[in-house]
């Protein structure tokens, strides 16, 4: 079978298919949940075949890895952006279990999001998300994970905001957000490092492979590279000391939290580092970071996840926890026990999340069932801790280990006041020559009392004043 | 190497806007005017996306026309001249009509023929005339004040800071201009006058003329300290024609099509001092960005930090870096005006209830203009599928391989421009609403379509970069040339 149709076919499935509803509703058609729900079941099924064809193609044939390139997407003069796919015994799992994770979420969510006004939002996005992780796992290239990267934490942090109509999940959403970019930062910048280095960023040249036993990316270059690639994949983990977002996170609607925080999208930085290890193998200080960052990761999360009051933040501490534990093992260099333990991980954390909400409501009905003499379960062994040490810890852990305090004081807080303290100046600077030069000495908003009430009027008037 | 364009179209696409807003100025009906502004933008750009074809059959050629040469198309003007009218036509089409007048459209007109025709100019002289043309109807007149019943005195003038520093951006510009002109004695007033000859003699006068120019550059882009003019401008004067006249990028076009060109010694001499410029006012800007809440203030300093990486990638010295910083003016132009298109749009609806601190929520009632705020901020800010992002990876690589640590100043500015434009965007469009949002309009049909089309030109952009990068691409190798042969001699000299 044709490596480069299968190949364009994943990522065209979902692409087209979110291109297509998002078009159709800009020009105006009002789409209902039907339509919409089989349509994306339909894509999804389709994507699994593809799949299947390719674990087909690669079983079958004894190939150790399915490529396609399709050209370059764009090129100045000596540098080119390759449009290449890949898919191998790393990448293939994870597409495998993108495409029916997305698929199990969406026909999960066609019952649980039933009549919310946001029903078509959650679809477009979800659709959205799966072109981006499928097009993040297929990508041949440094460079077009960037793309997949990008699209999957855009629609992250749009589907925190999803209960749009309060203000609590659009300021998690807005911190989710600048963690995001803020990491992502070493992405795009550990990504031009390598063009710079070598010329290049697709796995062909970069990894080893029959030709080059070796990355050429070696010495200063493989650090800075391989540290920043780490950067980004703390981000998209939640390691700490950027794991704050993730509690945030679970703003959004269940199933979302499901395949982004349980299952996919926080298992995108462990599988960036999966595809780097050879660079990060050429760096024993970054491979040593990696163990350092995961086993404090590991840790921070188990102890702050056993003061956790709910259900979905419990779970967002367990599944940080893990990653922590697969971060370790990337950086032992224990590759296939990392790509076991994202797949086992990520099936089990989505059953757990979607199984939060009715969790409750069974726990009640066991609980009465027994006559309400159900007893407690699990041992406890800070209980052997003195008193006032277990006061402290357990309010430690309460303010999940002082980790946003630290970081809102620390790092944002200054970031903030130079920032006040800029626009303070700026302020004056400009009200010197500009109000006075101008004469326009009445600020707007002291006319604001006459105009709100005119505005009233302007409410409904799309063929009068719009 | 010159070729002739056919039928006279670039002229035709500079003059009829030019005269049709004589015309439409005295319209008195204001939807009359508006449909006859639509007639003549839409021929203007049909005839200049002519020319632009042209060129792209022809790319290294410089096409003029065979009756008059004061105007020519080569790779470098193409897609700006074409691009420029569709953005002032859009603009024609979607402006919320509570803000229109007759002489609103022939602003809009005026600044289309006069932006164009310093895009277009063959020398120097109908470059001055362009670029001071293009600030006419901001220092002069009243062009785009709203109609005396109108309910928001919000972008009711430009300020007079921002007028003078408009003012002092032209006066520099003439005077640059003229040791430009002085600095070549002997030849003939069109040499003089010529965009193609490299000025090479007395080094004192060549740098002054240098250091005019780039004053006229700093003080139209607004770089650093000269910025604030265009945050007062966009916090209290008429919002889509500022975005327009920002939009033009006349600065950074007189750094490509002059500066670089004429000047490749002094503009060598100076790069660093002027790529630092660009990066700490784009920095700078971004700073200030993150605690700005009026959101009229926060859009312009969003627009001037993505700016700013224009000069910056055009002074990378890398082929790369400069077909980037052209790319990303694309990108630039067409993504802040739907945000200011979407933002004038609201202020239609909702006056200076916008001004209000917290959250609005107007998502409920304007989905689709949420849709397209977002689409577009994201755009400007290099999200992948749109132009952005292929615009961003050049101007990364082009400034981080010629200059590293400045280089790693534009993820960072670019990561905290996107979070200042989500932070706009969710403080428009989420959050607990407002009483009025549930009943405010949305998109309305002629905004819908000038929008959407303007999304399709940052998505197809974005999927198939290769057309939209062509020209920019053949544009940045030219000027590498010119400017690295210059180089040669003047290190033979």
């Amino acid at each position: 079978m044709n490596e480069s149709l299968l190949l364009g076919l994943l990522i065209l499935l979902p692409g087209g298919l979110c291109a297509a509803l998002g078009f159709g509703w800009l020009f105006g058609w009002k789409p209902t949940e039907r339509p919409v729900t089989r349509l994306t079941t339909i894509c999804y099924s389709l994507v699994l075949l593809v799949v299947a064809a390719m674990w087909w193609e690669l079983l079958g044939n004894g190939k150790t890895q399915l490529s396609a390139v399709y050209g370059d997407w764009f090129h100045v003069g000596h540098y080119h952006f390759p449009l290449a796919l890949w898919a191998d015994f790393i990448s293939l799992p994870l597409l495998t279990l993108s495409a029916l994770l997305v698929f199990l979420v969406s026909v999960f969510s066609r019952r649980y999001i039933h009549r919310d006004v946001g029903f078509f939002r959650f679809f477009m996005l979800l659709n959205l998300f799966g072109a981006g992780i499928l097009l993040f796992f297929a990508a041949g290239s440094f460079d077009l994970m960037i793309g997949g990267w990008e699209i999957v934490g855009i629609t992250s942090v749009l589907l925190i905001a999803f209960f749009q109509h309060r203000d609590d999940p659009v300021l998690s959403a807005l911190r989710v957000f600048a963690t995001y970019r803020a990491c992502d930062v070493g992405l795009l910048t550990g990504v031009v490092l390598m063009h710079i280095y070598v010329g290049t960023s697709e796995f062909t040249e970069i990894l080893p492979n029959n030709i080059q036993q070796h990355t050429p990316l070696l010495g200063s270059a493989a650090t800075i590279t391989a540290f920043l690639l780490l950067l980004a994949a703390m981000g998209k983990a939640a390691q700490v000391p950027v794991s704050g977002w993730l509690p945030r996170a679970m703003e959004g609607p269940t199933p979302s939290s499901a395949i982004f925080y349980g299952a996919l999208s926080v298992h995108a930085g462990a599988y960036l580092l999966l595809r780097a290890q050879p660079i990060i193998a050429a760096s024993s200080f970054v491979s040593e970071s990696i163990i350092v960052i995961g086993l404090l990761t590991a840790l921070h999360a188990t102890f702050v996840g056993r003061a956790c009051p709910d259900a979905k933040n419990a779970l967002a501490y367990a599944s940080m926890a893990q990653l922590g534990i697969i971060f370790i093992e990337i950086g032992f260099g224990w590759q296939q026990l990392a790509l076991w333990h994202i797949a086992g991980h990520a099936l089990i954390r989505t059953l757990q999340f979607l199984r939060a909400p009715s969790m409750l409501h069974d726990h009640h009905r066991v609980h009465a069932a027994a006559g309400g003499h159900l007893g407690a379960t699990g041992i406890y062994f800070e209980s052997l801790l003195p008193q006032r040490a277990q006061h402290w810890l357990y309010r430690l852990a309460l303010d999940r280990g002082h980790h946003d305090t630290f970081l809102d004081r620390f790092v944002v807080g200054p970031v903030l006041h130079l920032a006040g303290w800029m626009r303070r100046i700026e302020g004056k600077w400009v009200d010197y020559f500009g109000g006075n030069i101008n004469g326009h000495h009445k600020p707007l908003a002291t006319k604001a009392g006459v105009l709100t009430g005119q505005s009233s009027l302007l409410q409904n008037t799309e063929s009068a004043d719009v | 190497m010159s070729n002739h364009l056919l039928f006279g179209l670039l002229n035709l696409g500079i003059f009829v806007p030019l005269l049709a807003a004589f015309v439409v100025r005295k319209m008195a009906v204001v939807e009359q005017a508006r449909r006859w502004t639509v007639y003549c933008l839409a021929f203007s750009f049909a005839a200049l996306l002519c020319n632009s074809l042209s060129v792209s059959n022809a790319p290294n050629a410089q096409l003029s026309e065979p009756f008059s040469q004061w105007f020519l198309v080569d790779a470098l003007n193409a897609i700006p001249l074409s691009l420029f009218a569709a953005l002032c036509l859009g603009v024609a089409a979607l402006v919320p009509k509570h803000k229109l007048t007759s002489q609103w459209l022939a602003g809009v007109l005026w600044l289309s023929a006069t932006t164009c025709a310093a895009y277009a100019a063959n020398n120097l002289l109908v470059f001055v005339l362009g670029w001071a043309g293009s600030l006419a109807p901001f220092l002069l007149t009243r062009m785009f004040a709203p109609p005396s019943n109108a309910v928001s005195e919000t972008g009711a003038m430009v300020p007079g800071f921002s007028k003078i520093v408009l003012a002092l951006s032209l006066a520099s510009l003439c005077v640059g201009v003229g040791l430009l002109v002085i600095a070549v004695p002997g030849t003939s007033w069109e040499q003089a006058l010529g965009l193609t000859l490299a000025r090479a003699g007395n080094s004192t006068l060549l740098f002054a003329a240098f250091a005019f120019l780039m004053g006229a550059v700093v003080l139209r882009k607004g770089l650093f300290p000269a910025h604030s003019w265009v945050v007062t401008a966009f916090e209290r004067g008429p919002l889509l024609p500022l975005t327009l006249l920002l939009n033009g990028h006349l600065g950074a076009f007189l750094v490509a099509r002059i500066v670089l060109p004429l000047l490749p010694d002094e503009a060598h001499k100076a790069w660093p001092i002027i790529s630092t410029l660009s990066l700490l006012t784009a920095a700078y800007v971004a700073l200030v960005g993150l605690v700005e809440r009026k959101p009229r203030r926060l859009f312009a300093l969003v627009a001037i930090s993505q700016s700013a990486f224009l000069l910056a990638g055009l002074e990378s010295y890398s082929a790369i870096g400069i077909a980037g910083a052209l790319v990303l003016w694309q990108v630039v132009a067409v993504s802040t005006v739907m945000l200011s298109s979407v933002y004038s749009g609201l202020e239609a609806r909702l006056g200076v209830a916008l001004e209000k601190d917290g959250f609005l929520g107007l998502a409920i009632g304007a989905p689709r203009l949420a849709v397209f705020f977002a689409a577009g901020g994201l755009a400007l800010v290099g999200l992948p599928l749109t132009l952005g992002f292929p615009a961003e990876d050049l101007l990364l690589q082009g400034t981080l391989a010629t200059n590293p640590y400045l280089g790693v100043v534009l993820p960072v500015v670019t990561a905290m421009n996107a979070f200042s434009v989500m932070r706009l965007f969710a403080r428009l469009f989420l959050g607990k609403p407002v009483s009025a949002a549930n009943h405010i309009a949305d998109a309305v049909p002629r905004e819908r379509w000038v929008l959407i089309a303007a999304l399709l030109f940052l998505l197809f952009g974005g999927l198939f970069p290769s057309q939209p990068m062509r020209l920019p691409a053949i544009a940045a190798e030219k000027l590498m040339q010119s400017v690295s042969g210059s180089q040669h001699t003047a290190n033979h000299r």
